[in-house]
């Protein structure tokens, strides 16, 4: 009796939800290309919408949205050390206000806070 | 800044978290003294080293005065203080500022993310009105309320005057904090932006309107849009009220203000960090960023970009190591211009200026500013910017680059 219950419990980890957890909806993810983290989110955004696909930042333009309902920028930076400017893997996304107002945006993280500073939205670093 | 009522709390999923009450951490009592000494907090994700886990953003409360566009939600431990926020919503967009990789997720950092989600896709159309450009009144005041105190005496003036320019600052607004009250709210109400913004170091800066004092009343209040309208009713050319009337409200032309200010008294907010300027509720703001819709090849060494400021279009093009551009100090190869092109709602007023020595030769960041003016109803602006780039060798062929908007 005891090899059913470990495998019942090895399938519930903390890793996997509910298959409830799932939203409508189709998402472009931004981020940075060949990356474990990006790559990382892509699976766990796919996990929970009804489609996803990845496009490096840099290469975002505007016709890409077409066809879904969410852009989500997000991205790594790259220096660790202390007191040093934060610097994108990535050249930063080259959209401007103009071709994403309207658009449903969730900025994340760093590459998030960086495009707000470059839309001088009031979700950025700049200020701040 | 914990809102447990918010819907992204609720919808879709019903984010079950336990409140801890975590110490408040040391910076966020030096930017504000009156804070408790625990800060009501939950977790996110599971883990978090700092050694090898790259800060996530928060940003500041800086714009989110009683505009119809934005909205702070959760804030968090952060460097800053404790008015940042890590959750937000600008328009259309809203900002998750936890980073971290998605298996950490804790499993109310899970479901809140996916609200996140849900809720942005929910403010679909939903406008950016006002833009976080500039610096605000309470910026100033925290500045001699706070700010001032966290640095060493010797450097008080200092920081004060990166706040406000065009008269001396009594000794007293340094050392007697009901003096610098006072000095404060004589000088509020007719506060304005120092210069355009174009200057970096000046930016921040504001000073006495004398225009606006000298009509008496407040730039944010609706009276101060009453009293120019009545000197506008009784003559057209009054100066003062034109001189106003473009500062505070570029956008109408002033013959017809009076039938604006009727028409839209209801909807009327005024925006400090968005310009100083006033506007109308649900009317999208135009990106002060122009779009660069000109090709580049990948081995261009010349990245151009445009942006404009309220009388200002600074030009920046950035120089890849070993090739350089021209001003027109040079005597060897043809400069940088810069034309407004037709179709434009504003036109220049002079010539560009450039940040060069003698010799004309620009290299690595190049900042040039075209002085400007609004001459037409709109924002369309379109312009061409052409230069010469060339290394220790040779040039390329000579390149326009159309920026718009």
């Amino acid at each position: 009796m005891s090899i059913p219950i470990l495998l019942l419990l090895s399938c519930l980890t903390p890793a996997q939800v509910p298959s409830a957890e799932k939203l409508p909806i189709q998402i472009l993810y931004a981020g940075n290309a060949d990356t474990p983290y990006s790559a990382a989110w892509e699976k766990f955004l796919g996990d929970h919408a009804a489609r996803v696909k990845f496009i490096s930042g840099n290469a975002l333009k505007r016709e890409d949205l077409a066809g879904f309902d969410l852009l989500v920028v997000d991205g790594e930076v790259e220096s660790h050390d202390a007191g040093s400017q934060l610097k994108l893997k990535n050249e930063k996304i080259k959209l401007t206000l103009d071709d994403l107002q309207g658009f449903p945006v969730v900025l994340m993280g760093g590459q998030g806070g960086f495009l707000s500073d470059d839309l001088k939205i009031k979700t950025s670093w700049h200020a701040g | 800044m914990l809102r447990p009522e918010h819907e992204l709390f609720h919808k879709p999923f019903p984010v079950a978290f336990t409140i801890e009450n975590t110490p408040t951490p040391d910076n966020f009592k030096k930017w504000k003294p009156t804070v408790g000494d625990t800060v009501p907090t939950f977790k996110v994700f599971g883990s978090y080293d700092e050694k090898t886990d790259e800060p996530g953003l928060v940003t500041s409360d800086m714009g989110f005065e009683n505009v119809p566009d934005a909205e702070r939600i959760l804030g968090g431990i952060n460097m800053k203080g404790p008015e940042y926020a890590a959750i937000a919503r600008h328009g259309s967009f809203v900002m998750f500022g936890f980073h971290g990789l998605p298996d950490r997720f804790t499993d109310e950092g899970r479901k809140l993310y996916l609200n996140t989600l849900s809720y942005a896709v929910a403010h679909k159309a939903a406008l950016v009105e006002s833009l976080r450009l500039r610096p605000s009144r309470t910026d100033l005041l925290e500045t001699l309320t706070t700010f001032m105190a966290l640095y060493p005496e010797a450097e008080h003036m200092r920081v004060v005057e990166r706040g406000y320019a065009g008269e001396p600052i009594p000794a007293a607004v340094l050392t007697d904090p009901a003096a610098a009250q006072k000095w404060y709210a004589e000088r509020a109400p007719f506060l304005h932006p120092a210069d355009d913004g174009a200057n970096w170091s000046t930016s921040y800066q504001l000073a006495t309107d004398a225009q606006c004092k000298e009509i008496g009343l407040a730039n944010d209040s609706i009276v101060f849009l009453d009293a120019l309208a009545a000197r506008l009713a009784k003559d057209a050319h009054d100066p003062l009220a034109n001189a106003l009337l473009a500062r505070y409200v570029p956008e109408v032309e002033p013959s017809q203000f009076g039938a604006w200010l009727k028409e839209n008294r209801d909807k009327l907010y005024f925006t400090e960090t968005g310009g100083w300027v006033w506007r109308v509720k649900g009317k999208p703001v135009k990106s002060p960023v122009l779009r660069n819709a000109t090709p580049a090849a990948a081995d261009d060494p010349v990245t151009v970009k445009a942006e404009t400021k309220d009388t200002t279009l600074v030009i920046t093009l950035r120089v890849r190591d070993g090739w350089h551009v021209y001003s027109p100090k040079t005597t060897e190869g043809k400069p940088v211009s810069v034309a407004i092109a037709e179709g434009s709602a504003f036109e220049a007023t002079g010539a560009p200026e450039f940040e060069d020595d003698d010799a004309g030769t620009l290299s690595g960041y190049v900042e040039v500013k075209l002085p400007i003016r609004r001459v037409a109803k709109g924002d369309a602006l379109i312009v061409d910017v052409t230069y010469t780039v060339c290394d220790a060798k040779a040039c390329k062929p000579t390149k326009t680059v159309r920026l718009s908007r």
